[in-house]
Formats: structure tokens, C-alpha cells, sequence
């Protein structure tokens, strides 16, 4: 009578209904209703509500982050199984492997093959076994079978089972601090499937920037946060960047997100674009897919990355080195002759505003030189015009201000006046950074004096030759020229203002020009991938 | 040409005698502005001169090149024609009167009649085919010009104007002849007309030419001219002059112009002195460095070496003029002349 309301009760567990009464594994023979209505309700199920599991679930999902496993067990009446969801390479959260569930009989082969006996056995009809020696076979199996990582959830569709019990029982204490739970439902799958495809980027998606050591100007690879941990799909970022020459592909836009401590490229564009500064925009999609919606045009790259790597080079020299340009320009001459002077430096200071990696590494000054009247008396007319060092934008602006003056003479332009303006600021000032000063003209100064070569003197008796041995002798300024064409007469005297480099003005490209002064570097360095903005 | 009319009378008065002067140089040694700035020099003299035009040709050039000169500070034009040019140049000279016990300095008006005959400088060209062709007052033919008839009669009038004349200015630009070195060319054969002239009216003086020639150095303002100068140490000053314009010394003229003759490419100039001593008496030639618009002066009322320079290109090939005029050695060559044609006239 005892063994019959025992077996009673694990048969309800297996069907409450009339065939579990009917089970013929109930020794004493078939309870009677009475009997079995007492078993069916000492077998009542305590489970949670479908919500309970969901949210375990997902607290859990949420705290992962790069190596957790979060390890889902599954202990049914077939067998006992385990689930892995962990951040993928994507950085975002993915099932990392779903074992097929392991059957009871491979856990405890003395079970019946028989599944209805079997699942009689499991739910507490064990009189026939060795009860240690089951509990000692079923801890060995699970361990065996089971290599949880953290944290652990333990999920039991087969509440109250005596087995699966001892085996839920058994795994938390084995993976304490695990969270166990009984649910009705008969299969976890499309709640997890569910939850990861809810789930937020768990590792944050960066673009690959470059960065140039200071001193040793190598360059190295970095990253920068586009999406932080956290982001959905359809979050938008802004990221400041700048880009430098790059070859005929364009700057790469390269996204990464970092992966058991290796960066994980996810997706490569590129962009043609000129060197400059560029407020870069992008758009989560989802795993994997960041739309780059500005700067415009920005498309695939199909290049493999160990070639864009091999792209880089080894040092960045500055294209522009911090310099302090003075740029001397005669406004006489002709509207012609002065337009296109005022042309080569206007885009000379483009290209260097341009590739200039740094902003305040570049100073211009602008001194444009007008004319002496021939009569002093007549003469009260300011002879340098423009201004002292200021930023590139500064700088046009000056030059943008410029007017071309008629000359009263043509042998010589007042280039000493402007000598003596940017020697006599230059000569006292510490010189730390690099200077230039580049004279655009198509006349010779004046001498000092009178003399045999007829060319009228300055009128402020200014030297030009001793104010550029004075700036020669106490600084190391550069001294570059551009005339508008040589002639044999003041060929010397162009040689000496253009004593580093002296171009004729119709063959000079501002490119060139500023390859030749020092001032960008002579090989051009291209660089695939964007420096970070500064600002 | 010039004339300086003097009488000696038996109480001081004008004389009459016709003094004839003729100017001479090659095309561009500043024969018009010499002239032109013959006013200006008259009217910045400390003497008291008065030179009064005695034609409307005369009047109408000097109005026009003073002007040209000192408002539009430009060079007249070259003459390209033979304008005959005249003043009257009015002053006081001091005359040694009476006899013996009698002796007196008395002022007495003096009339220097100018009659300037302003002549393109081509005609002065010589008609020689080589240099050895004049050197000699043999041989002096004179050859069909190939500008033709026209020209050979002013030539001709020319050659006829300065062969009677009493003095002459000989313009002599050592720009010109650094650049080109013709001037010999444009000074013998005229010379040579000159010469023959002489020998048919029997008027050589021994074996001398009759002329006083006053030599002008001109574009004594040129940085080439005076840096020359300044370095050979010929420039003095006149203390009297406010502006404290540098000149050469008369006793260093000439030197200046033996000097500016070595550095002729084709050596011509020497050629030029060789013959001024050949055919002229050496007591009746005087060297001066002249300039037609002097020195620039600017804002500084005294003379700056830093910045003298008065005449600069004008980028169109032509030249203009810096600053005011202050012309030097225009007047004091005529006056030179007008003091040694003192006596009775040669012709």
C-alpha cells in the first residue's frame, strides 16, 4: 500500500492524468482514485511565472561583457543540456554554443530504455536502485557533461522530478552563485533567441584613427569610440576628424570593436577626400553594420587589411613644420603681374592651411611692398601694407586686401622697406620655430645710395643687403624668392634675397614652391587612415 | 649760335661788334635741353641776366622747354628741324676806361645778342667715310650726303654757321659714348668742314682754328658722370652756392674728360681730345661738366650724395625728371665764351 502511493506519486509527476494511474511500473498495482487524486495532488508543480525566467535571462545578458559565458542548463525530461551566450566578435551578444541535450540514459545508464518507465524512474520510481550509488553516477556524469562558464542559469522544466532535482540541485551548489528556476515550458530556445536579438552592442564600435608620436613622429594605429556599450540600433554619433594626403582610394573609414583583446574589423569604406578637417557621421544599424552618412561618397573598400596596413608609413613628418611664413609681395608692376603674385601665395597658404596636421603650427605674415614717389616731397604714402604673423585664415584675408599700386619708377621696388619691417621684427624676437621669409616681386630693391647702376636710392636709406646680413647673421631664417623673370642685371641680387630658393613666377607651382622652401615635407607621406581632430 | 655785340667807344656804351657762338654735339648729348635750361639757369643766376627772345620762335621755345622742363619735368624734344633761335642776354660788365693818368672801372651794359641755332644732331655727323679720312686738313672733301638735297643744305648751313662763328659749344656726352662711342664720327667731319672753311676765308690763326670752343661734359648728374668725378677727386663746392652743389673744378675738367674718354668702347674720345688740341689753341678752350637739370635735391635744401639722382626712366623708354631744376655749367659756358670774345670779331 505504501510502495503503491509512493509510486503514485512519481507517476502523477510523469501524467497527472488517467494513463499515469494506469502506469504499470506502480508496484502494489493500479491505485485506486482515491488514492491517485492524493497522488496527483502532492505532486503540484512549483513554477515560476514565464516572466520570472525572461528576466533572470536578461539581467544576465545585460551584465556580460567581453569573456563572460553566461551558461544556460536546461535540465528536462529527456536530459540535461547547456547553452552559451557570450558577446560575439561583433560585440554584440550571440548563442556561442547549444549542445544537443544529453540523454538521461547517457547520465545514468541503469535507467530503463524504456521512455515511459524512464521518465517514471526520473520523476522519483527509484526503489530499485542503490540510491548512493544513483546520486554518485548522475554528479559524475554532470560533471563530466557540463563545463558552465559565468554566470550560471539553471532552468528545470521538470519541477520536482527526484532526479533532475538532485541534478539542479547539485549543479547550483557546483556553479554557486547560480540562479536556478522551474518553468513549465518545455524548451528555453526561442526565449534566448529572443532576448540576444533584443539585447544592446556589448563592446564598443570604434573607427581606426592614426596617431603621430610628438617627438618621434611614428606613426601608430588607434581607435576611437563611435558607439559606446550600450547603443541600439539606429543610436547616431559625430566624430571630428582630420585627414591628410592619402592615395588615389581616398581616406579609410575603418570600424572595429575589440575582441578578447584583438581588434575585430567590421566593416572597411573609403572616401576621397582633401586633406582637411571633417566632422565624420555615423549611424548603428546593428551588429556589424555602421552606416557612414557624412562626409558624403564614402563607399566599400575591397582592400584586404594587411594592405592597408602596409600603406602606412613608418614616420609621419609634419606636412607642415611649425613655421612662421613672411611673405613679402610687390604690389607694383601691373594689375597682372600683381594678381598672379598674390594667386601663388593665396594657394600656397591653401595647401599648407590644408595639410597642416596642426593648426597653430602655421604663421603667416603679409607685407606687400607699394612704390616710392619718385619726389620725396610729394611722397606721404605708406609703403608697406598687410600684416605681422597670424593664422592662415587671418593671413588671406590680409592678402585679400591687397590693391595693386601704379609705380611712378621701374627700376626697383621698395623691397628694402619691407625688409626692414620683417628683419627688424624678426631679428629680435627668440626665433624657436622655423622661419621663412619669401619675397614675390618683379623689381630689385633700391640701393641705399645713389650709385653707377642708376637705380634710384631708397628713400629711407634703407640697406636691403645689410638687413640681410643682419638677419642671416642672428637668425636662421630661410630666405626664399620668386621673381617674375630673371635678367642677367639683378640676377645677383635675387640670388641673394632668394638665397635658399629662387623661382621664376610663371614656372612656379605653389605646391612645388612650398616642397622647395622646406616648408611641406619634400616626399609626399600619405596616410590611409584619419588623424584624430585636435579641436 | 651766339653773338655778343660790344663796341668800345670812346665812353663806355654797348658794343656792336657780332659775336657768333654755335652749338655742337651729337644726336642726344642735350642740345635743346642745354638750351632749355639756358632760362632757368639765367633766372637762378646770382648775375643780374635778362634773356629776352627776339622772335616769336625764340619766345615760343623758351616758354615751351622751361616749361617742359620745370612743370611737365620732361626733356624737350630733340629738334628735327633748323629753327633759328635768338636772344638778347642783358647784363652790366665792368670796363677799364681812360688813359694813362685817367684810368677808371666804369659799368657799362652789356648785350651778349644770342642767336642759337638749334640743329638736329645728325647734321654734325661726319661725312667722312674713315676716321683717317679727317685727320688731316688735306684731303677734305666733302662728300655727297645720302639723306639728300634737303638735308645736305642744312647740313650745309650748319657746317657755314659754325665755320663763322667765334666760339663754339661742343656738347659731349660720355653716356652716349660709353654706350655707343661715336662720337668721334659726329666731331670729325664737321670739324673738317669747319677747318676748310677756315683755310678758304683765310681765317686760321697760325695753324689753329680762330673758335674759342667751350667743351661741355654733359649729364654731369649722371651717377656714372659723377661717381667718376667723385672718385677721381675733381668735385668741389662753392661756398657760396645755399644748395651746396657739388662741381669740378675748372683746373680738373679736362682731367675728368681725359678720364670719361678712356672708358669710350670704341676709343673715339680720345680721338676727340687729340683733335680739339690739334686744331684749337689751347688758351681758347675751356672744359666744363654741365648739367642740364642738375642734381635732385628733395625735401633737403643742400645736395644729398645718398640721393642725387634727377633723371630716371620713365618705363617708356623715355626719361623724366625727379625734382626741380637747378641747372649746372649752362650758363657759365656762354658767359665764358661772351667774356673771351671780348675783342674785334675774326670775320
Amino acid at each position: 500500500m505504501a510502495r503503491r502511493a509512493f509510486d503514485a506519486i512519481a507517476a502523477a509527476r510523469v501524467s497527472p492524468d488517467e494513463s499515469g494511474r494506469r502506469m504499470p511500473c506502480i508496484r502494489g498495482g493500479m491505485p485506486d482514485r482515491g488514492e491517485w487524486e492524493q497522488a496527483v495532488l502532492a505532486t503540484r508543480p512549483d513554477v515560476a511565472p514565464e516572466s520570472v525566467p525572461a528576466e533572470i535571462l536578461h539581467q544576465a545578458m545585460a551584465a556580460l561583457n567581453g569573456s563572460d559565458r553566461l551558461t544556460v542548463i536546461e535540465v528536462t525530461d529527456k536530459g540535461i543540456g547547456a547553452t552559451q551566450v557570450g558577446v560575439g566578435p561583433l560585440g554584440w551578444l550571440e548563442v556561442m554554443s547549444a549542445r544537443d541535450l544529453a540523454d538521461w540514459t547517457d547520465l545514468l545508464p541503469m535507467l530503463s530504455p524504456d521512455p515511459v518507465v524512464r521518465s517514471f524512474q526520473l520523476a522519483g520510481g527509484i526503489a530499485a536502485f542503490e540510491h548512493e550509488q544513483l546520486w554518485a553516477t548522475l554528479e559524475r556524469a554532470l560533471a563530466a557533461l557540463i563545463h558552465a562558464g559565468r554566470p550560471v542559469v539553471i532552468v528545470s522544466t521538470v519541477s520536482g522530478w527526484t532526479l533532475p532535482e538532485r541534478a539542479v540541485a547539485f549543479l547550483a551548489r557546483r556553479y554557486e552563485p547560480a540562479s536556478s528556476v522551474r518553468v513549465s515550458s518545455r524548451s528555453l530556445g526561442p526565449l534566448l533567441g529572443r532576448l540576444v536579438e533584443d539585447s544592446a552592442l556589448h563592446q564598443p564600435y570604434e573607427l581606426v584613427v592614426a596617431a603621430v608620436h610628438p617627438a618621434s613622429r611614428e606613426v601608430m594605429l588607434q581607435s576611437r569610440q563611435l558607439f559606446a556599450v550600450g547603443a541600439r540600433p539606429g543610436d547616431e554619433t559625430v566624430l571630428p576628424v582630420r585627414c591628410v594626403s592619402s592615395d588615389e582610394n581616398g581616406t579609410v573609414l575603418a570600424i572595429v570593436t575589440w575582441h578578447d583583446g584583438d581588434p575585430r574589423l567590421l566593416s572597411t569604406n573609403s572616401v576621397k577626400l582633401r586633406p582637411g578637417t571633417y566632422r565624420l557621421r555615423a549611424v548603428l544599424d546593428g551588429p556589424a553594420r555602421v552606416r557612414l552618412v557624412e562626409p558624403a561618397g564614402v563607399a566599400p573598400d575591397e582592400r584586404r587589411w594587411s594592405e592597408l596596413l602596409s600603406l602606412i608609413p613608418e614616420r609621419l613628418e609634419p606636412s607642415v613644420a611649425a613655421v612662421d611664413l613672411v611673405c613679402g609681395v610687390e604690389l607694383g608692376g601691373g594689375r597682372e603681374a600683381v594678381d598672379a603674385r598674390l594667386r601663388l601665395i593665396r594657394e600656397l597658404i591653401k595647401i599648407l592651411d590644408e595639410e597642416c596636421p596642426e593648426p597653430d603650427l602655421l604663421r603667416i605674415a603679409i607685407l606687400g611692398y607699394g612704390d616710392h614717389a619718385l619726389d620725396a616731397r610729394l611722397d606721404d604714402r605708406r609703403v608697406v601694407r598687410g600684416a605681422w604673423l597670424a593664422p592662415a585664415a587671418e593671413a588671406l584675408t590680409t592678402l585679400a586686401r591687397l590693391r595693386a599700386v601704379e609705380p611712378e619708377y621701374h627700376e626697383a621696388a621698395p623691397v628694402e622697406d619691407m625688409l626692414y619691417e620683417a628683419v627688424g621684427r624678426l631679428v629680435p624676437a627668440a626665433r624657436e620655430r622655423k622661419t621663412v621669409l619669401m619675397t614675390v616681386g618683379g623689381r630689385p630693391p633700391h640701393p641705399p645710395r645713389t650709385n653707377e647702376s642708376g637705380v634710384l636710392p631708397c628713400r629711407h636709406g634703407h640697406d636691403w643687403d645689410k638687413l640681410l646680413r643682419m638677419l642671416e647673421r642672428n637668425t636662421d631664417v630661410s630666405c626664399i624668392a620668386v621673381v617674375d623673370g630673371l635678367n642677367t642685371r639683378d640676377r645677383s641680387t635675387w640670388l641673394r634675397l632668394g638665397a635658399k630658393a629662387l623661382r621664376e613666377l610663371p614656372e612656379t607651382e605653389p605646391r612645388q614652391l612650398g616642397m622647395d622652401i622646406g616648408v611641406l615635407v619634400p616626399q609626399v607621406q600619405r596616410l590611409p587612415f584619419p588623424l584624430l581632430d585636435q579641436e | 649760335m651766339v653773338t655778343s655785340d660790344k663796341t668800345f667807344p670812346d665812353r663806355p656804351g654797348p658794343k656792336r661788334v657780332m659775336r657768333r657762338i654755335g652749338l655742337w654735339g651729337a644726336p642726344g648729348s642735350g642740345k635743346t635741353s642745354f638750351l632749355a635750361a639756358l632760362n632757368v639757369a639765367v633766372a637762378q643766376s646770382r648775375q643780374d641776366w635778362a634773356l629776352v627772345g627776339v622772335n616769336d620762335d625764340s619766345v615760343a621755345f623758351l616758354t615751351e622747354s622751361t616749361s617742359t622742363l620745370t612743370d611737365q619735368r620732361r626733356f624737350p624734344k630733340a629738334t628735327e628741324s633748323m629753327d633759328e633761335l635768338s636772344w638778347v642776354m642783358m647784363s652790366e660788365s665792368e670796363v677799364r676806361t681812360g688813359g694813362r693818368w685817367r684810368k677808371e672801372i666804369v659799368k657799362v651794359p652789356l648785350q651778349f645778342h644770342v642767336d642759337l641755332l638749334d640743329a638736329p644732331g645728325d647734321n654734325f655727323k661726319s661725312v667722312a667715310k674713315s676716321d683717317d679720312d679727317a685727320v688731316t686738313l688735306k684731303d677734305l672733301g666733302f662728300d655727297e650726303d645720302e639723306s639728300g638735297e634737303e638735308s645736305q643744305s642744312d647740313t650745309e648751313r650748319l657746317i657755314d654757321s659754325l665755320a663763322v662763328c667765334d666760339g663754339i659749344v661742343y656738347l659731349y656726352d660720355p653716356v652716349r659714348e660709353k654706350e655707343k662711342g661715336d662720337a668721334y664720327k659726329y666731331f670729325q667731319g664737321t670739324l673738317a668742314q669747319i677747318a676748310r672753311r677756315a683755310l678758304q676765308d683765310r681765317r686760321f690763326d697760325g695753324n689753329r682754328l680762330p673758335h674759342h670752343l667751350a667743351v661741355c661734359i654733359t649729364k654731369f648728374d649722371e651717377p656714372r658722370v659723377y661717381e667718376t668725378a667723385n672718385r677721381r677727386g675733381y668735385l668741389t663746392v662753392d661756398v657760396d652756392d645755399d644748395h651746396m652743389f657739388p662741381r669740378v673744378h675748372e683746373d680738373s675738367a679736362e682731367e675728368l674728360f681725359e678720364d670719361l674718354c678712356k672708358v669710350s668702347p670704341t676709343g673715339s674720345a680720345a680721338l676727340v681730345r687729340k683733335s680739339i688740341k690739334r686744331y684749337f689753341h689751347d688758351s681758347r678752350v675751356r672744359y666744363f661738366a654741365s648739367s642740364s637739370v642738375g642734381f635732385y635735391l628733395g625735401k633737403s635744401v643742400r645736395f644729398r650724395a645718398a640721393d642725387y639722382q634727377n633723371v630716371v626712366p620713365d618705363g617708356n623708354g623715355g626719361h623724366k625728371i625727379r625734382g626741380a631744376i637747378h641747372p649746372i655749367n649752362v650758363l657759365e659756358p656762354l658767359l665764358w665764351l661772351g667774356q673771351q670774345l671780348t675783342g674785334p670779331a675774326t670775320h
